[in-house]
């Protein structure tokens, strides 16, 4: 099961409505899932391999969508089209 | 993994896990001294094989909780390097907001199209608007005003009977129960999932 924390209580003073707080949430749940991952990272290669599938943190990434926050404010919240983004590609 | 040799007609013994993760064959043993694969009487080695199948299950939790879910689901696909992705698994069973995400997979729709959407980027058509949530009632808002109106003598009357001021708050505390429940539409977000599932190869049912 990959949820929340306890401690990840900031997590809920995002607004629902607010599309750059959405983003915010979306790099939230990567994140938190990323760490989750890092923890545990023996225990569920062994679950995922009685499944039959291989696992590796070589291919996470901390802040994935975070890069998203270049997007002029007034863009993301109306959520028209974005321009090129200046951030480094990952 | 020792297999067990039972009798036919003897019942195996499944445990509560290996129900789901194991299912059952029969086969006759073969005599290892005389090479002969037919069965001996009333001697039948169970083998078991793999028949699993693997469920996704994204929680609720609103527009916050789906996004999160989202995010989770797009480090997941990143965790695993080869086996299931989040769109094959063989069922998808989703609570609330989950519920979405699990349809949306279900249809093919993938993690990634659906994190581009919620950026800005790629196929607007996944992007959930305010409109799609949220509706002003103003029919309801109207017809709260005129009951409000229609009650307010009656409400004042009470409100002397009962021995309290007559202020504005506790007239308006009274006609609450007129008001409209609240913004959040259900139609709406209907007519979102419909719409975003509505194209070719996709269902709803």
């Amino acid at each position: 099961m990959i949820e929340p924390s306890p401690a990840e209580s900031s997590l809920f003073i995002y607004g629902s409505m607010n599309f750059a707080e959405r983003v915010h949430s979306l790099n939230y749940g990567y994140n938190s899932s990323v760490y989750y991952f890092m923890e545990n990272f023996d225990i569920l290669r062994e679950r995922f391999a009685r499944h039959g599938m291989e696992v590796s943190l070589e291919r996470l990434a901390a802040d994935r969508f975070l890069q998203q926050t270049v997007i002029p404010p007034g863009r993301r919240r109306f959520g028209l089209t974005r321009q090129q983004s200046t951030a480094p590609a990952r | 993994m020792s297999l067990p040799a039972v009798r036919p007609g003897v019942l195996f013994k499944a445990s509560t896990t290996n129900i789901h993760r194991w299912s059952l064959v029969s086969f006759p043993v073969a005599d290892a001294r005389t090479g002969s694969s037919l069965p001996k009487a009333g001697e039948y080695l169970y083998a078991f094989r793999v028949g699993t199948k693997a469920p996704l299950i994204p929680g609720g939790g609103g527009i916050t909780g789906g996004m999160y879910e989202l995010g989770a689901l797009s480090a997941l696909d990143d965790f695993i390097v080869s086996g299931r992705r989040s769109g094959e698994f063989d069922l998808y069973v989703g609570i609330s907001a989950g519920s979405i995400l699990a349809a949306f997979l279900a249809n093919g729709i993938t993690v990634r199209a659906m994190c581009s959407a919620v950026l800005g980027e790629g196929d607007q058509g996944f992007f959930l608007r305010r409109e799609d949530i949220y509706e002003l009632p103003i029919g309801n808002l109207f017809r709260f005003l005129g009951r409000s109106l229609r009650s307010l003598g009656s409400v004042v009357r009470h409100i002397r009977k009962s021995g309290q001021a007559v202020t504005f708050l506790n007239i308006l505390a009274i006609l609450q129960q007129f008001l409209p429940a609240g913004f959040f539409s259900n139609a709406n977000l209907e007519r979102y999932v419909a719409r975003t599932l509505s194209g070719e190869g996709r269902t709803t049912s």
